[in-house]
């Protein structure tokens, strides 16, 4: 069975409250260090995830969505990597505001010993936020798919097009091997995370 | 007490006041800081979330991120300045 055959990509601004949920989870997923936290309810950190979705200034803002039928199963979402600073923080705090008084403490809590490990990310790109594809239509061609739909992006924001960055798990392999295949490259290894970035060397270097 | 019993000194008091415990670790004191050192010389993105909620704990306002201009608010004289331009005294 072709799994990608009933699947239709949208942007995220248009998905309707059902498929924002449906979507936090897999947000959740592409970083459940950050959102999986002891003491807070997944529904309840989902429903606080889904209202970003979409929404002005946060890192979610902006990307797309796959949808096959009423599941969202992938989510890439993206910004230009100069409001990423701005955005992280409108992000916690919208979080923090939309959970519920307890767990908000525990959000709060759990942020002051978060340590990101990112390192850094390079000006004038455009920073992919989260990525994740459910499991089930993983080695499917969907993430390629959305990958391209993404390096496709018009130059809209002064980004020049063939820029991007992202962060990807040390430990995660077959992302970094997905990655590569897509033309990026390490630009700086965190101690979490490495920093990959995409140029116009590094795609043609990729035939 | 509320905004509009407060002024800009006393916001600005009150930011550093929820810093003080941060200052001497980034090689800064109380009484010599200058209003325009950049926050992030200070404490890392999570810090200033931490920051911004004590700041709305402690003075009773708004502190939020988004109605701020963010370039703006990364000082210590901006931070003041931006919640006192979102809190407008009545």
């Amino acid at each position: 069975m072709d799994k990608s055959k009933n699947i239709s990509i949208i942007n995220v601004s248009k998905l309707d409250e059902a498929h924002r949920l449906s979507a936090a989870y897999l947000v959740m997923e592409a970083l459940p260090a950050y959102y999986r936290i002891d003491g807070i309810d997944e529904l309840e950190m989902a429903t606080a995830v889904a209202g970003l979705i979409g929404e002005s200034g946060s890192e979610l803002e902006k990307g797309y969505a796959a949808l096959c039928g009423d599941e969202v199963v992938g989510i890439l979402t993206f910004l230009c990597s100069e409001l990423l600073p701005p955005a992280r923080l409108v992000g916690a705090q919208a979080l923090f505001k939309r959970l519920s008084q307890d767990s908000a403490k525990q959000f709060r809590n759990h942020l002051r010993h978060y340590d990101a490990g990112f390192g850094i990310v390079p000006d004038g790109r455009i920073y992919l936020s989260r990525f994740a594809i459910d499991q089930y239509f993983r080695g499917s061609g969907l993430a390629s798919q959305m990958m391209e739909l993404f390096l496709s992006l018009e130059d809209a924001s002064g980004v020049r097009r063939d820029k991007f960055s992202l962060h990807v798990d040390r430990q995660n392999e077959r992302a970094i091997a997905f990655y590569r295949k897509h033309g990026f490259g390490i630009h700086y290894t965190g101690s979490r995370y490495l920093t990959m970035v995409r140029t116009q060397e590094s795609r043609s270097i990729i035939v | 007490m509320n905004m509009n019993d407060r002024g800009y000194a006393d916001l600005y008091e009150i930011i550093l006041d929820v810093i003080e415990p941060r200052l001497s670790q980034a090689g800064f004191d109380r009484n010599t800081i200058k209003p325009e050192t950049d926050l992030m010389d200070i404490i890392d993105s999570f810090g200033v979330f931490e920051t911004l909620i004590q700041i709305e704990e402690r003075a009773g306002v708004s502190a939020d991120l988004a109605k701020m201009d963010f370039a703006k608010a990364m000082t210590l004289s901006g931070l003041a300045a931006e919640i006192m331009r979102i809190n407008p005294r009545e």
